[in-house]
């Protein structure tokens, strides 16, 4: 089976230039940059609707803020996924990923729930660390999480992992953790209608799980709630994720470390756009982790097949940049689309990026020289006809996922690129490859309609209500 | 170009006449079509319609090929992945030979949930379906793999499917597409020389969703029901099965009103409709199609049980106003 999906990080349909030292940045005004931003949020609802009506299984997209040099202007999936919700009927939405570290996880866990629910259980949830410290020292300041210090970094996304997952999960909880203590100890209830609640039967917990009761106290004051010394233990988060026990999770995926947190935890990974060569001994490393430790599930669904399990929901998931060039296609230009990249590289090399470009046996190298060819070498980015594309994601097929299903995700947008453009190819890869794909897969799982009751029946009358009846 | 009739056999519960009746006055006046010089009738295919859409469409063309001479007799269109391609290959060869080489078969992929469900097809595939059975067909036709094989050597065979996927498909088949769309027919025509077949035979044809009047505005108002009723019945069993979500962009067509449906054009491509002068509907079908490679356009014979007086009127001045002045456009037939 096959399952493909689109990645959407919000890249910029503003024109760039290559300045003299020959970095390429924005030819706009930060003010013409807030224009192009705004455009984007529409253009992708837009492009998942459209991905919905073609057939594509999954719609994700990242989370970054405050850049200002149009590589990534997406930044927040859950809230545009919300809207895309309402608009479509059997594609998962997912987020690759929610930057854990920016959020408190209680409005991570409710956001996602709030998702999950107005899409009738399409919610899937990528949960990373983050890696830009101008977006993630900015929010780190109130959480208390910061990517400068990556033992710091790694030790919070673990406990808001944790809590997050409770929040999901549990009925009525509390939290005590080194960034978390959830309630804090001082936290004032005293509200006679929850202590009254708690002491019935019916809500299914007893007054010392939820309340430490105290006497009035001499010292406080005003209303009722606050005038004593009782204070709460216990919290409950509503609304909880419609799906059971909650949506499926997704770790961004990298190095060695991350790879095996993922797979002892039980949580789907996402490798970016490793190439064929390098992604197969990943995999394996994944799976040789999962079976190590008896095969970690938050469903306890066992053993999965190898690279991906479309049945089981279950693995690792890849990726591809894809540029299509076709006589029908008025927006295609692969010489205009390679340009584009190297504006991308630009903002992404300094992060270490290229270092993923290494097949085995080569030294990764963060300082790899960028060039469209290199990248079209390696099989990252595939441009080329309707069949040279084809061929290379049954290539990545055959080298990455041979025994198991397969699941790979097409990255269409690129700065600079109209998007008008990224329509075209989205609608062009859907109508033309995607069924040729199913084809030479053995086909995709079957989505269920989604059903969130969210219209009511009233309609306003026209002539065709007159004849129907 | 070729002017023809397009003959759904609609028969609503409203108007309701024998279906006897229904055949038998719709072959006298494709009869009557020809005499009066329309050049071809095509039929199309729905199931499950309460008004009795058509369902068989070759079936009823070997009727008409028994009872004509001239005209062409085509599909608009057939819907292919409901049947083997050999079934298609047979049924066609054999209105071929009735007609002594008039066959045109016009092939598409279909949407109707129930209608996939009934024959035991996979909807998903319908597109891949279409093309594999269009490809069949001619393979069977070329090489003469049936007995007996068509009159023509080479019937015509359509892809109506629209936009660029369908223009994409009947270029690279290399057969014509049946969608009158002008900015799809350059596409059409990039993949059909890309795919390398003789640029000769590109060629497109479709319908002109038109009635012909004397007297618009009067036959506006009898014809307005019956057109609510057509498009109604699209929507809903178009929709049948479906099961669609709630969201809010499905409710948008909810409110429409006849007058709604009405169009200027030029391109009287569906949805669009309108009731016209002949003078009217030259003057537009000569704005859109100048240019085009087109052989063939059809128009309904009626719209969903309109009064038959009007369509034979409609048939009549197609015949003597409009054909005779659009004939030169197009390619030559």
């Amino acid at each position: 089976m096959i399952e493909v999906g689109i990645f959407d990080v919000g890249a910029t349909d503003l024109p760039f230039k290559k300045t003299q030292s020959g970095i390429r940045v924005l030819d706009a005004s930060l003010k013409e940059q807030q224009a192009a931003s705004q455009r984007l949020q529409q253009a992708q609802v837009r492009r998942a609707v459209l991905a919905d009506r073609l057939g594509y299984d999954y719609w994700w997209m990242g989370e970054h803020h405050f850049g200002i040099e149009g590589a990534e202007l997406s930044t927040n999936p859950i809230q545009v996924e919300t809207a895309i919700a309402a608009l479509t009927n059997r594609i998962r939405l997912g987020q690759i990923a929610n930057i854990i570290s920016f959020w408190h996880p209680l409005r991570l866990a409710e956001q996602t729930a709030i998702l999950d629910i107005l899409s009738d259980g399409r919610a899937e949830v990528g949960v990373g660390r983050g890696y830009q410290a101008r977006e993630a020292e900015v929010f780190g300041q109130v959480y208390g999480s910061t990517v400068q210090d990556q033992e710091r970094n790694r030790s919070f996304h673990q406990e808001a992992y944790e809590i997050l997952i409770k929040a999901w999960t549990q009925e009525s909880f509390s939290h005590h953790g080194e960034f978390f203590t959830i309630p804090p100890s001082y936290t004032k209830w005293n509200h006679a209608q929850t202590i009254a609640y708690m002491a019935e039967e019916i809500s299914g917990r007893d007054v010392d799980d939820v309340f430490r009761i105290g006497p009035p106290d001499a010292y406080s004051s005003g209303p009722p709630v606050q005038a004593s010394t009782t204070t709460l233990r216990e919290i409950t988060v509503q609304p909880q994720p419609l799906q059971n026990p909650h949506p499926p999770v997704w770790e961004p995926l990298n190095s060695e470390r991350t790879i095996r947190w993922a797979a002892r935890k039980g949580v789907n990974g996402n490798f970016i756009f490793e190439t064929d060569e390098a992604l197969k001994p990943k995999i394996d490393t994944y799976m040789e982790e999962a079976a190590a430790n008896d095969w970690p599930d938050y469903m306890d669904r066992g053993e999965f097949k190898p690279g991906w399990d479309a049945e089981r929901h279950r693995g690792v998931s890849s990726g591809r940049i894809v540029h299509i060039q076709d006589p029908s296609l008025t927006h295609a230009d692969i010489t205009k689309h390679g340009e584009s990249q190297m504006f991308q590289w630009d903002f992404f090399k300094p992060f270490g990026f290229a270092a993923i470009l290494a097949n085995p046996g080569e030294a990764p190298d963060p300082n790899l020289t960028i060039t469209p060819e290199l990248l079209r070498d390696k099989g990252v980015v595939l441009n080329g006809s309707k069949q040279e594309v084809l061929e290379a994601l049954l290539g990545l097929k055959e080298h990455a996922y041979p025994d198991g299903d397969f699941i790979t995700n097409i990255w269409f947008e690129s700065g600079g690129l109209a998007h008008e453009a990224i329509e075209e190819q989205i609608q062009f890869f859907g109508e033309e490859i995607l069924p040729e794909l199913r084809r030479e897969c053995g086909g995709s799982p079957e989505r269920p309609v989604a059903n969130a009751n969210l219209v009511p029946d009233y309609q306003p009358k026209g002539d065709l209500q007159e004849t129907a009846s | 170009m070729r002017v023809g009739i397009w003959c759904d056999m609609r028969n609503p519960p409203r108007w309701r006449r024998p279906w006897p009746e229904v055949y038998a006055t719709t072959l006298e006046r494709i009869e009557e079509a020809e005499r009066l010089g329309i050049d071809a009738v095509w039929l199309s295919e729905h199931h499950f319609f309460e008004d009795g859409y058509l369902n068989q469409p070759l079936t009823f063309a070997a009727a008409i090929a028994a009872r004509t001479e001239r005209m062409r007799i085509g599909t608009a269109i057939l819907l292919a992945p409901l049947r083997p391609a050999l079934d298609i290959a047979e049924q066609g060869a054999l209105v071929d030979i009735v007609s002594d080489g008039r066959l045109e078969l016009g092939l598409g992929a279909g949407y109707r949930v129930p209608e996939f469900k009934a024959f035991g097809v996979d909807m998903a595939d319908r597109f891949p379906l279409l093309e594999d059975r269009a490809r069949e067909v001619r393979r069977i036709w070329d090489e003469q793999a049936i007995v007996p094989p068509p009159v023509q050597a080479r019937p015509g065979i359509w892809i109506g499917a629209n936009g660029k996927r369908g223009a994409r498909m009947a270029g690279r088949l290399g057969e014509g597409l049946m969608w009158l769309d002008p900015e799809m027919v350059a596409v059409y025509a990039a993949a059909h020389a890309a795919a390398g077949h003789d640029p000769a035979t590109v060629r497109v044809s479709g319908s002109v969703n038109a009635i012909v009047s004397s007297d618009p505005e009067r036959a506006w108002d009898l014809i307005a029901p019956h057109l609510v009723y057509q498009w109604e019945t699209y929507a809903r069993y178009g929709a049948e099965g479906a099961e669609q979500a709630d969201n809010i962009v499905v409710n948008e067509a909810s409110a429409l009103r006849a007058e709604d449906m009405r169009s200027e054009g030029p391109e009287m491509l569906m949805p669009r409709f309108d009731v016209v002068t002949p003078d009217e509907l030259v003057r537009r079908m000569r704005t859109w199609l100048d240019g085009l490679p087109v052989s063939d356009v059809y128009l309904w014979d009626a719209i969903a049980g309109m009064p038959g007086d009007l369509a034979d009127e409609h048939v009549r001045l197609l015949a003597e106003e409009v054909a005779p002045r659009v004939r030169d456009l197009g390619l030559p037939t």
